[in-house]
């Protein structure tokens, strides 16, 4: 596990529940790796989920061998693990940034565009994606491996035991709700 | 927001499928579409219509498509940014709060302290990471500059210079307000007020270039605009002041990722060229086109800086009318504001606004309703830049059609003209150029392509020039190849039987264009695969060209090539080797010792070589192609036709067994290929495959993962999940990680290739079962042995019926499942198969290797260490030599150490045990390997 590990800014959510050991970790390591990352960077930043999601994977099954569960099983939880990490990493920086009214003003080289705007989006798209679970849990499934995750349609396609023509509709017209309930 | 999913699940279920069917339509038909539903789905249609609006170019969707994007950190402890504070000095200023933060420094609300001026400011501290002194020389120098720039639109630069503690700062003018853009959509302006704001700061732009201040960075965040609605531009002339010169520049950007954001960056900014003037017009293009269309210019394949800045340099920009979505605005767009923008947006400097007050002026034109002095691209021009984006589908197209319509063609059809009669080349070439003179495609909105352009000239050519045959045969054969040229090949079909009917019946069987026509075809049948068809069609028409002089060099070339390829495809490779020194004979005979013509034979006989029985000649013949192009088409840069000569050598030297040198020449294709194509070109996807193959068999496993990976990764761009292309792609993938123990991630690379597989070529396909035979072996190391033998067994017998490798893995992994499955009967029997279907040479050695480690594995595990000890003897080289590089070389030692240890002879299985140990521990010291190698030196220094 990454000594970087930063636990003074763990949120009090920690993992969702119902999940076992193995699943703690993953999700401690996730939102370890997540923090280090966008600590590094400093700018603003597109968080490379999908890199996050397999390292943490490769990491975890070196040093569980024997009692790690299979991929598709982790790549599900990783979606739902990513979500909630980001959205918590969001909702703390804007109550940090006193309202997000600093993000406009620019230094020089500081790309100074939409950064809040970017933040809120995230949580709004995290509250469309709640209803949208409603009438709709696999389509919720997909968008939150795709777009939190950043998984590709054959590891979702495998993970959720569909073919990846089904993960592509259900991404496409997902895409088309979503973009409908964030206008 | 909540109304969005209140839905009842059947009617859920009813949206998504009309929204599914509506999604297949062509975009255009499907509003029609929508109408046309039946009463009972009146209460869906605004639903679907406001969802479809979504498809395309909508912002709200496109945020969905990039991954989830962060602002700068905030503070990072209680009030302290950067290490300062508020109440904390810097030079001559206190500082009051934070206004800003970023990578590149903080910006702060700043108070003057010396009670001179109680003016507020904000204060920009930069984190600047080079040489001071000079920094210092270089604020005083410019801050005169600045300094002077008073415009009641730029926001003033104050001060600026270096505290006591080294920092450097700059004092502007503390402007209150909001961003343009912001601004014209919180007021939701029209576009006449967004061109009126605008214009102020355009007029600002130009007054600073008047004072030789260019501003290098200029974007919607550097453009404010007050309550009052004067607009404030921030930051101008710092870009250069905080940048060190050209070389400097490079350093610091390497240092700390690219200073500037790339969105608003002109071409020349991004290739690291001299930046002047016409850099902020480009910049002031860009905003401009957002402002009135609320997206970027491009439309990116993948989201990321690498694409934009490859977008920005080669892509043409949209026109503003085509990137709106609503058709309103579309329709004030289209015209005289999508000259302007695209205007202020060409590639080359020199073809944007002269100056600043130019694009200004047009703009207030465009208000007052007159004419703009912008003028739309030339057809002409437009067709140029279209042959030149699509490069590589026109000369694949290799047709003089295409070259002519570009203007391109004039000395081919020069030449041409001498040989075919000066009438008719006219015809030809007014016939070609009345395809555009009505219809101009690029009138319809839509980039035209070279299919488009095809099918428009077949149907002006139908029914014409019946009364001149040659003519109507030349044109014909002429659109036919265009048609091979981009794999339309039914087509070409149909058009070349045409040509050769009247051909044979009008002009002779005999004459030159009916043969031309004749050979056309034997392409189309050779891309189709139809062997047979094609052997008749070539054998007759060479025949038939002994016994005419007047043939074409290009046709007479193109028998012999075709003839050659022929060859090669149905496996005569000595055939395939003759028809190619033909080719190569025509070639030398018509056409320049370096010319294309020569170095495309000599390719041609290099790969019919390389697949021949004496591979060992291969690389010699293609490292001659190689030094050919590269005589021909020049050193100094790459060309796809010199690529090609350096792939086929560096496939024929894998071939023939020499695979790091093979790998290091297709390592320099796919440089090149990246310099040439951009990293993205779907070559790159094949030529890492064969990198990763290549490094795999020399124990060269990070490489091979890392070729494997990228190949992958580009192939995944460039087709579908469900082809072979990608499965092979996930296969090789596998196939690394595999060898690096990597089970997990080899088993999905593994499935993934299988899937691929059984969609591409049936579930009963060898290249399945080899898939398979991987899936188990992988399983098998994971300790899964009842896994591995569920998959393998169903297919155990088929294996002995593949060829080539297919057979050797599927025998060699069956036999190892079996072995550690502990039948060591079945298993041996497996082995001794594989190794019937491997060679004996070098070109083997890795594979003779494992087939012998798994005897011994045998031996070893049923306690025959006689047997064992024997079989070290037969092969010492292959199985105790090499230093273990490999994880499968650590498991030979092991078994090697082993077979010692259990014959008695442990002084002799110390040391390889010993090296099996350090490279476990060194490779991955936690997995259960490591720990059986620990266990058996443990067991060999006991006795010892």
């Amino acid at each position: 596990m990454s000594p970087e590990a930063d636990d003074g800014q763990e949120s009090a959510q920690g993992a969702p529940e119902g999940v076992d050991s193995f699943y703690e970790d993953a999700y401690r390591e996730l939102r370890q790796l997540a923090r280090a990352r966008l600590r590094a960077s400093g700018r603003n930043t597109l968080l490379d989920t999908t890199m996050l999601v397999h390292e943490s994977y490769l990491r975890l099954s070196r040093n569980n061998e024997l009692a790690f569960p299979d991929r598709a099983r982790f790549l599900v939880y990783a979606g739902q693990a990513m979500r909630s990490i980001i959205v918590d990493i969001v909702r703390q920086r804007m109550s940090e940034r006193h309202g997000g009214a600093l993000a406009r003003v620019t230094l020089n080289s500081q790309p100074a565009n939409g950064l809040a705007g970017d933040e809120e989006n995230i949580l709004r798209i995290n509250e469309a994606l709640e209803q949208l679970a409603e009438v709709d849990k696999r389509m919720a499934n997909v968008v939150q491996m795709r777009y939190f995750a950043g998984l590709t349609e054959i590891e979702i396609a495998e993970a959720l035991g569909v073919t990846d023509r089904t993960v592509r509709r259900d991404w496409e017209q997902a895409r088309l709700f979503l973009a409908d309930a964030l206008q | 927001m909540k109304r969005n999913f209140e839905l009842a699940p059947g009617d859920w279920q009813a949206l998504r499928e009309l929204l599914q069917t509506a999604l297949e339509i062509e975009p255009g038909n499907r509003s029609e579409w929508i109408d046309n539903l039946g009463p009972d789905k009146d209460e869906f249609k605004p639903r679907l219509r406001a969802l479809l609006s979504h498809t395309g170019n909508s912002a709200e969707a496109a945020i969905l498509d990039s991954p989830p994007c962060f602002g700068p950190e905030p503070q990072t402890a209680d009030g302290e940014f950067d290490g300062r504070r508020s109440g904390d000095s810097v030079g001559p200023y206190r500082l009051l709060r934070i206004l800003g933060q970023g990578g590149m420094g903080t910006v702060w609300l700043a108070e003057r302290d010396d009670m001179l001026q109680r003016r507020q400011v904000a204060l920009k501290l930069p984190r600047v990471m080079t040489d001071r002194a000079q920094l210092a020389e270089r604020l005083a120098r410019e801050r005169e500059i600045l300094a002077g720039l008073n415009h009641p639109n730029i926001a003033h630069l104050y001060d600026a210079g270096i505290a006591a503690d080294g920092q450097p700062y700059l004092a502007l003018e503390y402007v209150e307000g909001e961003c343009i853009d912001a601004y014209c959509n919180r007021r939701q302006l029209g576009v006449a007020d967004r061109l009126r704001l605008f214009i102020q700061v355009v007029r600002a732009v130009a007054h600073a270039h008047a004072n030789l201040v260019v501003h290098r960075d200029l974007k919607p965040g550097n453009m404010m605009v007050t309550d009052s609605g004067d607009v404030r531009l921030l930051d101008f002339g710092i870009a250069k002041l905080l940048e060190h010169g050209e070389t400097r520049e490079t350093q610091f950007t390497r240092m700390t990722g690219r200073v500037l954001t790339p969105d608003y960056a002109a071409p020349e900014q991004i290739m690291g060229k001299a930046v002047a003037t016409a850099a902020d017009i480009y910049a002031l293009g860009v905003v401009l086109f957002e402002l009135l269309t609320g997206v970027r210019p491009y439309r990116l394949k993948r989201d990321s800086q690498a694409a934009l800045e490859e977008a920005i340099v080669q892509t043409e920009v949209l026109r503003p009318s085509a990137a709106a979505t609503v058709t309103a605005l579309k329709k004030r767009l289209r015209g005289d504001l999508d000259t302007i923008v695209l205007k202020a947006l060409k590639k080359e400097p020199a073809e944007r606004y002269t100056t600043a007050n130019a694009l200004a002026e047009d703009i207030e034109r465009f208000l007052a309703r007159q004419p703009v002095l912008a003028q739309p691209d030339k057809r002409s021009y437009r067709l140029r830049k279209f042959v030149a984006r699509n490069r590589l589908a026109v000369v694949a197209a290799g047709s003089v059609l295409i070259a002519v319509l570009a203007g391109s063609g004039v000395s081919i059809w020069q030449a041409r003209e001498a040989r075919i009669g000066q009438q008719r080349a006219e015809e030809v070439k007014n016939f070609i150029e009345s395809i555009f003179q009505d219809a101009d495609p690029f009138s319809s909105g839509g980039e035209p392509t070279v299919k488009g352009l095809l099918i428009q000239a077949e149907e002006r050519l139908s029914g014409r020039f019946s009364q001149q045959p040659s003519l109507r045969v030349e044109l014909l054969t002429t659109l036919a190849s265009g048609y091979i040229g981009i794999n339309e090949f039914e087509s070409a079909e149909k058009i070349l039987s045409e040509a050769i009917d009247i051909g044979t019946s009008d002009l002779g069987p005999l004459d030159a264009l009916t043969l031309r026509a004749r050979t056309a075809m034997t392409t189309v049948y050779r891309f189709r695969g139809q062997l047979a068809e094609m052997q008749t069609a070539l054998e007759t028409i060479l025949t038939d060209m002994q016994r005419t002089e007047v043939v074409s060099p290009e046709d007479r070339l193109l028998a012999a090539e075709n003839y050659a390829h022929l060859a090669i495809d149905q496996g005569r490779f000595v055939d395939a080797e003759a028809a190619a020194l033909e080719a190569q004979r025509i070639a030398l005979q018509y056409f320049d010792e370096f010319s294309p013509q020569t170095a495309t034979t000599a390719m041609l006989l290099a790969v019919a070589l390389s697949f021949g029985p004496n591979p060992d000649g291969a690389p010699a013949a293609s490292r001659k192609a190689l030094d050919l192009a590269l005589k021909v088409y020049g050193a100094d840069r790459p060309h796809a036709r010199v690529l090609d000569a350096r792939g086929i050598l560096g496939k024929s030297l894998g071939n023939a067994g020499r695979y790091r040198e093979g790998a290091d020449e297709l390592t320099k294709v796919v440089d090149e290929t990246a310099a040439l194509l951009g990293p993205d070109a779907v070559m790159i996807g094949f030529v890492s495959a064969d990198v990763s193959r290549f490094l795999l068999e020399v124990g060269e496993l990070q490489g091979s993962l890392a070729n494997a990976e990228r190949s992958l990764q580009v192939l995944s761009s460039h087709v579908e999940a469900d082809t072979y292309t990608l499965a092979a792609a996930n296969y090789n993938l596998g196939r690394a990680q595999l060898a690096l123990r990597q089970t997990e991630a080899a088993l999905q690379s593994f499935r993934a290739a299988r899937y691929g597989m059984v969609e591409a070529r049936g579930q009963d396909s060898a290249v399945v079962r080899n898939a398979t035979a991987h899936i188990a072996i992988t399983l098998a190391l994971q300790g899964k042995i009842e896994d591995a033998e569920r998959e393998i067994d169903p297919d155990i017998d088929r294996f002995a019926d593949a060829t080539g490798l297919l057979k050797f893995h599927g025998l060699h992994f069956a036999g190892a499942v079996k072995r550690l499955a502990g039948k060591w009967a079945a298993a041996e029997e497996l082995q001794r198969a594989a190794s019937a279907a491997i060679s004996s040479g070098e070109i083997d050695s890795r594979r003779r290797a494992s087939v012998e480690t798994e005897l011994l594995q045998i031996s070893v595990g049923q306690g025959e260490f006689e047997a064992a000890i024997q079989r070290l003897r037969a092969w010492p080289k292959v199985l105790s030599e090499a230093a273990p590089v490999t994880p499968d070389d650590a498991d030979r030692l092991l078994a090697v150490g082993r077979a010692y240890l259990g014959a008695g002879q442990s002084a002799l299985a110390a040391a390889p045990l010993r090296a099996a140990d350090s490279f476990w521990r060194d490779f991955a010291a936690e997995s259960r390997w490591a720990q059986e190698s620990a266990r058996w030196l443990g067991e060999c220094e006991r006795l010892l």
